[in-house]
């Protein structure tokens, strides 16, 4: 299986880690600084880097900015710091995903197993297929008729499907309850109420880690809703 | 009115009402104790019985001396009237009047050579009408020619320097019954020498030095001769003789006037004598008058002519008239002015009498007269004078004891009163038994108008007086009207009695204001002049105290007000130097006047600057400096005070803000400090729960360690963006989007937990659309935060009404629940941190949901505000609508 490395300085959130992705089969190592990260990183074969970034000696994201001058695996920076200018931070120095403390640990492993995915397998996923769509771990197959999320099916519903498709196929575009409405149920809007909206919910329950946060289904709020193609 | 008032009140009604009595009584005593008499002249005489002089008899008082007196005076002149018009003891309009006796009978001084002679019927009828005069003019030549030629020769004389003189009519007169006169050559000679002219004017001088000036007019006509004018009287009646005209009598000037001025006496002295005479033989006929006279004349020839008013006494001799007054009159008296005898008990003296005969009718008292007069004092005839004035004093001087009495007995009521009610008035008791002085509004009016309204009472009731004194005059006039009222008796008691109590009213007001003031020493305290004084030393205080300004304004203010003086004085002194001088101080006055007015007009510039500068401080530009070197003096110093005020604010605002950001920070910093192990409680207890567990207490254990550490996560967020948002310290990122697509993706995100619930929404307004310009995860926050609010306490089963309304501009979306429990605050209090619907702090939640989704709306420019009515829980959320002008100005 692989090896991830856990980087914290708080010992018993690493244990906890372990404790957690080794039931899942992966192979732990652990660091409490960025350096002893670092040193890790050079001497073992490292898949994914989980990352505080409040640490002595060296800290999180100048580690980041250190491991992605000559390595291109999955950092997942864990951190206290919940402010949308810290993710974003994150995110642009080269992090792969945010999570911040306390976390779920079952969404810590999700997104352990949906990146370590990306960087072991999908790079290599670029068959050109016009049906099939994707944004990340999220396909679509419209020949199929198939939802897969970090390769795992998803079961939608007609509908749920259909909103996904129209969603899918105009990555970027913000689509207002009314025009997905209009465009699913081919008749006037009126009366649509909140239909779209309880079914867009379904929908980022089922492709989503966590739908509060989500990934590919995002909320325009008081506009509409898209599928981020990043 | 409580109880003390209104005993006050009544003793003070009752005061004035027995000053009323007192008058009433006193009228009583005045309308009863007067009498009116007349006289033979017509005029009511009224006499005043002294009501206190009580022992006496009527025949004693003076009121029935008065009234012998005037009826002894009327029947004395009453003889001579008789005598003026009778024959034999009756009237005689035939008797033959002449004018020149009759008038020098009166005044020796008009004795004159011609008379005419009238009947006396004409000449009282003549006065009745009046007598008129005829004025006529003539030349002065036809004047002195009027009766005859007055120029003959005849009529002058040279005296003893051989000068031509007028000698007089008298001359002429005889010469025309003589032989023709000789003159001498010497008198003709000069006669000659003078001109007709000459000669008329010598006569009409003689004529003119005769009368006196006013008798005759002359004027000097316009063309320079002279008209004499002469009153002459127009003759209505002729003589006995048949004669019209007067100037028949006469054959000069001098004779005509004077017949003519003693025809005019005798007309107005037998008119009015006739009159009089009329009325007194009425007065004192026979059986009409209780007093009786015999007058008896004795003429030069030994005849005698007896006037009386008792016929069968008329033929007694003079002894026997005398023994049956003395015996039958009880009040008589005997004069015989020639033999000086005077006898008589009636209180009157003999130079009484003599000046009754001799003041104005000497003339027909001439002779030996005798008098013999007495009353009845039994007053058998009803109706006279002394009956009248016996009534009276009979009915008035018995009772006057009581009246008087009364009188006394009221005043000292009065007095008593007035003294209960001075010592009473003002005072009252508290209910320590503390005594206090009360002044009710009136005390108040300053004291110098209430001692000047006290001087106007004091000079209404002398007029009042006066006023009371005229009906009581009416009264005793006999019942005639006054101001157009009929006088009856109740108005003229009224009267009394309504002045008696509004003066002593009046007195009362002032006197109780006064003693009131006295006692609560306010007379000063509320004078005119306290208050003047008062008002000066405030004055004097104000600026004493503001000295630097009075100073610096008022010295200036005169100096400058000097200057100006100064240099119209100079002006007007140097005016005479020329006009260089002038125009050079007037040129001074107007550089220096305005110098003065660009210095005020800049000291008022700066100060609206400064107003201005402070203005903007205060709308929150404490940035702002007042530029110092633009401003001088007493402006500088305050706008470097008002730059220090602003500075000062700044630097308040400033450390205020470093404290909030500070304090965000701390939170920012802390809640990270507490989610590092919080995390590992999180895991650990979740560890734990993966662990195969049976016994029972242990799982429900972990259970609640499990939702207090998901409830400590929660609760240290929603501390970061709490105090984030009160420090100012988020970025909006800002755009167009629709309020209701907003409200509806939220009903879609809740839709599971709002049927847990069982809770609906209704939403009518789902396709209005509902533009704002606002941050659409704020947005959200709020919306995400009032849903999560519903599902916690809205009651289950029930309706949750949601309502968008645009109008004006403004966009507006309510939210209305049943809540659950029941919320003892207000509404805003709701919305402070940490507070919650129940105030046990017992279920999830951190308390901080409505304060964050306040201050999101606040800081999005929306309002935010919740309304509790019962169990009602109404949130209104109002956003101003999104223009399309702004995005194209952004």
């Amino acid at each position: 299986m692989a090896n991830i490395l856990v980087c914290d300085d708080d010992k018993e959130i690493v244990d906890a880690i372990e404790i957690y992705l080794s039931q899942d089969g992966y192979h732990i190592f652990k660091a409490y600084d960025g350096e002893q990260a670092l040193a890790l990183l050079q001497n073992e074969d490292i898949h994914l880097l989980i990352m505080d970034v409040m640490m002595p000696k060296l800290d999180g994201i100048r580690a980041t900015l250190k491991i992605r001058e000559n390595s291109s695996i999955p950092i997942i920076i864990l951190s206290a710091k919940s402010e949308d200018t810290d993710k974003i931070l994150g995110l642009n120095i080269g992090a792969d995903d945010y999570i911040t403390k306390p976390f779920n640990p079952l969404e810590l492993a999700a997104r352990v197993k949906s990146n370590l995915r990306r960087y072991t397998s999908l790079g290599s996923l670029s068959q050109e297929n016009k049906a099939i769509y994707q944004v990340g771990g999220l396909v679509l197959n419209d020949d199929t008729k198939q939802v897969t999320v970090d390769d795992e099916l998803v079961k939608m519903t007609p509908i749920e499907y259909n909103i996904l498709l129209l969603l899918m196929k105009n990555q970027g575009k913000v689509f207002s309850i009314n025009q997905i409405y209009e465009s699913i149920w081919n008749e006037d809007a009126i009366g649509a109420d909140n239909t779209v909206a309880v079914h867009i919910r379904h929908i980022r329950e089922k492709i989503e880690i966590n739908p509060k946060e989500p990934r590919y289904l995002k909320v325009v709020w008081g506009v509409g809703y898209k599928i981020d193609g990043q | 009115m409580n109880k003390v008032s209104l005993k006050r009140f009544g003793l003070e009604l009752l005061e004035h009402l027995i000053a009323g009595a007192i008058l009433i009584a006193v009228a009583a005593m005045l309308f009863n104790s007067h009498i009116s008499v007349r006289s033979i002249s017509e005029e009511a005489h009224t006499y005043t019985f002294d009501p206190l002089n009580t022992d006496s008899l009527f025949e004693d008082t003076q009121v029935f001396h008065d009234i012998l007196y005037t009826a002894v005076a009327d029947i004395t002149s009453l003889a001579v009237f008789r005598e003026e018009m009778e024959i034999n003891g009756g009237f005689r309009p035939d008797k033959r009047i002449s004018v020149t006796e009759y008038a020098a009978k009166v005044d020796p001084a008009n004795d004159c050579s011609v008379t005419a002679i009238y009947e006396l019927d004409d000449l009282i009828n003549w006065g009745k009408f009046g007598v008129e005069y005829n004025n006529r003019s003539f030349s002065i030549s036809d004047f002195v020619n009027y009766f005859r030629p007055a120029t003959a020769p005849e009529n002058f004389a040279l005296d003893e320097n051989g000068e031509l003189y007028f000698v007089g009519f008298l001359t002429g007169e005889e010469s025309e019954t003589a032989q023709e006169p000789s003159f001498s050559e010497e008198f003709l000679t000069v006669y000659e020498s003078y001109t007709e002219e000459q000669l008329e004017d010598m006569v009409y001088y003689d004529i003119m030095a005769q009368f006196p000036a006013g008798e005759l007019n002359v004027v000097r006509e316009e063309d320079g001769t002279f008209l004499v004018y002469v009153p002459m009287l127009i003759c209505r009646y002729g003589t006995v003789d048949g004669v019209q005209q007067l100037s028949t009598y006469a054959d000069n000037w001098v004779d005509y006037l004077q017949l003519q001025d003693n025809l005019v006496l005798a007309i107005e002295k037998l008119t009015s004598h006739y009159q009089q005479y009329v009325t007194g033989m009425e007065l004192y006929a026979e059986g009409s008058s209780n007093i009786k006279y015999v007058i008896r004349r004795m003429e030069e020839d030994g005849q005698t002519i007896t006037y009386t008013n008792d016929a069968d006494r008329a033929y007694y001799s003079d002894n026997e008239l005398a023994d049956y007054f003395y015996s039958e009159f009880h009040k008589y008296f005997v004069y015989y002015p020639d033999t000086l005898e005077f006898t008589g008990n009636a209180g009157l003296t003999e130079a009484d009498l003599y000046s009754f005969m001799n003041d104005e009718y000497a003339y027909a008292y001439q002779g030996d007269t005798h008098i013999w007069m007495g009353v009845d004092t039994g007053y058998p005839v009803e109706g006279d004078a002394f009956y009248n004035a016996h009534v009276v004093f009979e009915r008035i001087v018995p009772n006057s004891t009581q009246i008087v009495l009364l009188i006394a007995v009221m005043v000292l009521i009065w007095l008593g009163l007035g003294i209960y009610l001075t010592a009473d008035t003002g005072v009252f008791y508290d209910e320590e038994g503390e005594r206090l002085y009360h002044l009710n509004a009136f005390d108040h009016i300053w004291t110098e108008i209430m001692l000047l309204a006290g001087v106007g009472l004091y000079y209404l009731a002398r007029r009042g007086i006066i006023f009371l004194m005229d009906v009581a005059n009416a009264v005793y006039n006999s019942h005639t009207e006054m101001m157009g009222m009929s006088l009856d008796r109740l108005y003229e008691y009224g009267t009394f009695g309504l002045y008696g109590f509004l003066a002593s009213l009046s007195l009362g007001i002032v006197w109780f204001s006064l003693v009131r003031r006295l006692r609560a020493r306010s007379l000063w305290k509320d004078s005119f002049c306290h208050w003047i004084l008062q008002c000066l030393r405030k004055a004097t205080n104000f600026v004493f105290y503001h000295r630097n300004a009075a100073i610096s304004i008022l010295v200036s203010y005169n100096l400058f007000l000097l200057i100006n003086l100064l240099g119209l004085f100079l002006a007007w002194i140097l005016r005479e130097r020329g006009d260089w001088a002038t125009a050079s101080i007037v040129l001074a006055m107007v550089v220096f006047d305005g110098t003065i007015g660009v210095i005020l007009f800049r000291h008022g510039a700066g100060q609206t600057d400064i107003v201005d500068g402070i203005n903007r401080i205060r709308n929150g530009e404490v940035d702002y400096k007042l530029d110092l070197d633009t401003l001088s003096g007493v402006n500088r110093e305050m706008a470097d005070a008002v730059n220090n005020i602003g500075e000062g604010i700044r630097k308040a605002v400033d450390t205020s803000m470093r404290d909030e950001q500070m304090k965000s920070d701390l939170i920012t910093n802390v809640s990270h400090d507490i989610k590092t192990p919080l995390t590992s409680i999180v895991n650990y207890v979740d560890l734990l729960g993966r662990l195969d567990i049976q016994e029972e207490p242990a799982k429900s254990y972990i259970a609640v360690l499990d939702s207090k550490a998901q409830r400590l996560k929660q609760l240290t967020d929603d501390l970061v963006e709490a105090s984030k948002i009160s420090s100012g310290n988020i970025v909006l990122n800002t755009e167009k989007l629709n309020f209701t697509e907003l409200l509806n993706q939220t009903i879609g995100e809740f839709s599971e937990k709002l049927k847990e619930r069982k809770l609906s929404v209704v939403f009518e307004d789902a396709n209005i659309p509902a533009w704002i310009y606002a941050d659409s995860r704020r947005m959200w926050r709020i919306v995400e935060n009032l849903f999560y609010n519903i599902c916690k306490y809205a009651l289950e089963g029930t309706r949750v009404y949601l309502e968008m309304t645009v109008e004006d501009g403004q966009i507006e979306a309510s939210i209305k629940n049943i809540s659950e429990r029941q919320m003892n605050m207000r509404g805003d209090e709701l919305t402070e941190r940490f507070i919650r619907g129940d105030s046990s702090r017992t279920t999830e939640g951190s308390g901080l949901g409505l304060f964050i989704a306040k201050s999101l709306t606040q800081v999005q420019g929306g309002t935010f505000e919740i309304q509790l009515d019962g169990d009602l829980f109404k949130v209104v959320l109002t956003f101003p609508e999104y223009q399309e002008l702004e995005k194209d100005e952004t």
